[in-house]
């Protein structure tokens, strides 16, 4: 896709789309499928390791950037798309299992077992799902910390909170796992 | 290992796992050209020797925007119609009505004439002879046929025997519809739907779960498979047989099962001295559970077995008023128990000791009393008092004083209102044998009366004698073991050492020497002088 001209927001919100355009510096709205290319693996990552299965997970990162396509004019002109595209992955993955609809799209887009994401060795596999056992917003942000090594300011943005609320997130679900592991000897506090 | 290490172990392995994902072609995605794992999944099936089985790939319901809450998966098998039946040797079936409300059909032949024609079914027959033309032509009803039934039908003409076959509407044709693919329940299962001729025998086996079921009069069926022990988001195959035609299926679970925090209350009361309030439940692996109350908390951790039991001590808890214990699951409160306090206390006092030996004797009591009680041991030579704890129990040490050895004397015992005067105590204190010392106090003398000196100890009434060549002494030991003897020797030499002994009972003590130093005039011990 070739990219279009547009004038660039101040800010690093994504999901924004009030605010106005002033005098900034203008920047071209990149090619989708470099873009598509690019993140879709790591998006697929993050949505398994919030969703928790690898069908699903697929499913849910071509949701994403489904959406992300729809709205590319405004989408691609962020400073950062790829941060709206995992936040519609962490939105998605909330609910995911609360709605059969997109459950009968996965078993629609089924592939062979083998082309799927590759199921994780047994001790990693319950890292992640103690990740996922942790409350919501506390599961993303160590999600993205840890899948993305993203900072603080990232996952502030990709969340959309202050960075001192990830801070606590992180903090509070950090705590927790220690707690977890090192309750069963997996690791040291 | 730190939980970074283990973090960073996870993402890696979980990176590698990613890196073997292929996005889907782009096209794909956004729905221009449907991937074919977008369709349908297709399965042949050998068919019937007789039948033509044509495997009909469904088109793809999902390329829609309405919503879809249910994947029907569709395999249809075709067959021959009514209208291709076989015509056989010089009868000709020429003519049929599929039409379920009026199904016929017409034969026609050439016979000799006269010759009677019969065809005959479970659902109609008809008769005729034939005319003197030799061909005859006849038509069979069969008004109460099964719909989409396959049956046979007879054709006599005089001894010889056709058979034909006939179906009233389109004939069913085997089919097998899936109505979910996949399920989030906890307890899952699938529903598979289709068609088949009537009685049909139709299974449905997977490796977590089987069933059977027929066709009913209709040519319908519905199946419900129940699955045990699903895995969690792994694929698998279930294996439809509709009569001879087989499908297969795929289906996937998609519940992950978590196990749930449950709280269970052991007690909500307790008679025991020691009250402890029990908790058990189950959690997810290393969760920890902790109680928390104004007399005590505690905690646990949730091991592999997902199981806990928690117990609380609770310490100076108030008597049968009901106090609130908070469960909380990682610091969240899940939820507020009652317990309650109903030990009965009873007053008791008990000895410990009735006798003592030592030197500081003292005698020890123990007991109960509700809190607060106040306990006072009173006896002539000592007393004591304390108060119950919260517990119920009491000790009191009372030191005894000056009390006669070998002599038993009273104890009384207060708790509350409660006197308890049987007890006694005995100081059996037997002080040892005194050592048996000899010191010399008097070793020489300057005076004109010589006089040695001895001092030392031994048992009382012990006899001490003093002997040497110039005088002797004795003496017995005291009541309280000591004993001192001088000796005055009569005649000693000035200046030269007198060997003494002492000997205190059976034993001698030697090598004590006294000397007589005297310058003046010579005398006797008496003081009178030896120079004259």
């Amino acid at each position: 896709m070739t990219g279009r001209s547009r004038k660039l927001r101040e800010t690093a919100d994504p999901g924004g789309a009030d605010q106005e355009a002033s005098e900034r510096p203008i920047r071209s709205v990149p090619d989708f499928e470099s873009f598509y290319r690019s993140e879709y693996r790591q998006v697929v990552g993050l949505a398994y390791v919030l969703s928790g299965s690898r069908i699903v997970a697929e499913d849910i990162t071509q949701d994403a950037f489904l959406a992300a396509h729809k709205a590319w004019d405004r989408v691609g002109s962020y400073d950062k798309p790829e941060a709206w595209v995992r936040r519609v992955v962490a939105n998605l993955s909330v609910s995911f299992f609360r709605t059969k609809t997109r459950e009968a799209k996965a078993l629609a887009r089924l592939r062979p077992s083998e082309a799927y994401l590759p199921r994780l060795p047994e001790p990693d596999d319950k890292f992640w799902k103690a990740v996922r056992a942790l409350p919501t917003r506390q599961a993303q942000a160590i999600a993205l910390h840890y899948v993305e090594d993203r900072s603080v300011a990232d996952i502030a943005e990709i969340l959309e909170c202050s960075e001192s609320t990830v801070k606590v997130h992180l903090h509070k679900g950090r705590a927790k796992l220690a707690r977890r592991f090192s309750a069963t000897g997996e690791v040291t506090e | 290992m730190s939980l970074d290490d283990r973090a960073r172990r996870a993402a890696e392995s979980l990176r590698a796992a990613m890196a073997e994902v292929t996005p889907p072609p782009l096209d794909e995605l956004l729905g221009a050209a449907p991937s074919p794992w977008r369709r349908r999944l297709v399965v042949a099936v050998p068919a019937l020797a007789l039948v033509v089985a044509a495997v009909v790939v469904g088109p793809t319901v999902f390329d829609s925007d309405d919503p879809i809450v249910a994947v029907p998966t569709t395999i249809e098998s075709t067959t021959t119609t009514t209208a291709d039946v076989v015509s056989q040797g010089p009868v000709e079936q020429v003519g049929t009505s599929g039409d379920p409300e009026e199904p016929t059909t017409e034969f026609r032949g050439v016979a000799e004439p006269e010759t009677v024609v019969t065809a005959s079914s479970d659902f109609g027959s008809a008769t005729t002879v034939v005319d003197e033309s030799g061909e005859w032509s006849l038509s069979v009803s069969f008004p109460d046929a099964p719909t989409g039934v396959e049956f046979p039908v007879v054709v006599t003409v005089g001894a010889e025997e056709y058979r034909f076959t006939f179906v009233a509407g389109d004939k069913v044709t085997p089919t097998a519809d899936q109505r979910f693919g996949l399920t989030a329940d906890a307890d899952p299962f699938e529903v598979f739907t289709g068609t088949a001729e009537p009685g049909t025998v139709i299974t449905a086996a997977s490796p977590y779960g089987s069933g059977e079921t027929t066709a009913d009069e209709n040519g319908e069926w519905r199946l419900r498979l129940a699955f045990v022990d699903l895995p969690f988001d792994e694929p698998f195959s279930i294996e439809v047989t509709v009569g001879d035609t087989s499908f297969s299926f795929p289906f996937v679970s998609t519940h992950e099962p978590r196990i749930p925090v449950t709280v269970e209350q052991l007690n909500d009361t307790s008679a025991s001295r020691t009250p402890v309030a029990g908790f058990t439940g189950t959690a997810p692996t290393g969760s920890v559970i902790s109680a928390t109350s104004d007399f005590g908390s505690t905690e646990v951790a949730v091991d592999d077995s997902e199981r806990w039991t928690l117990d609380l001590g609770l310490g100076g808890l108030p008597l049968r008023v009901e106090v609130p214990i908070t469960l909380s699951v990682d610091g969240e409160a899940f939820g507020v128990f009652g317990f309650t306090w109903s030990f009965e206390f009873t007053t008791s006092a008990s000895q410990v000791n009735s006798a003592s030996d030592a030197i500081d004797p003292v005698a020890e009591f123990t007991g109960t009393a509700p809190p607060g009680t106040s306990v006072t041991v009173v006896s002539d030579f000592g007393e004591a008092t304390t108060t119950t704890g919260s517990t119920g129990t009491w000790s009191v040490t009372v030191s005894i004083l000056d009390a006669p050895a070998g002599e038993t004397f009273p104890v009384s015992v207060t708790v509350g209102d409660e006197v308890f005067d049987s007890f006694s105590f005995t100081w059996t204190y037997e002080p040892p044998p005194p050592v048996v010392t000899v010191s010399q106090t008097i070793d020489s003398s300057d005076t004109a009366k010589p006089v040695a000196g001895f001092a030392g100890t031994a048992e009382a009434g012990t006899g001490i004698v003093a002997t040497s060549e110039f005088g002797s002494a004795e003496t017995v030991a005291s009541d309280d073991g000591s004993w001192s003897l001088s000796v005055l020797l009569v005649d000693a030499p000035v200046d030269e050492p007198i060997p003494i002994t002492i000997t205190v009972g059976d034993e001698v003590f030697e090598g004590y020497t006294f000397t007589w130093t005297f310058q003046g005039p010579k005398g006797d011990a008496n003081g009178v002088s030896r120079d004259g």
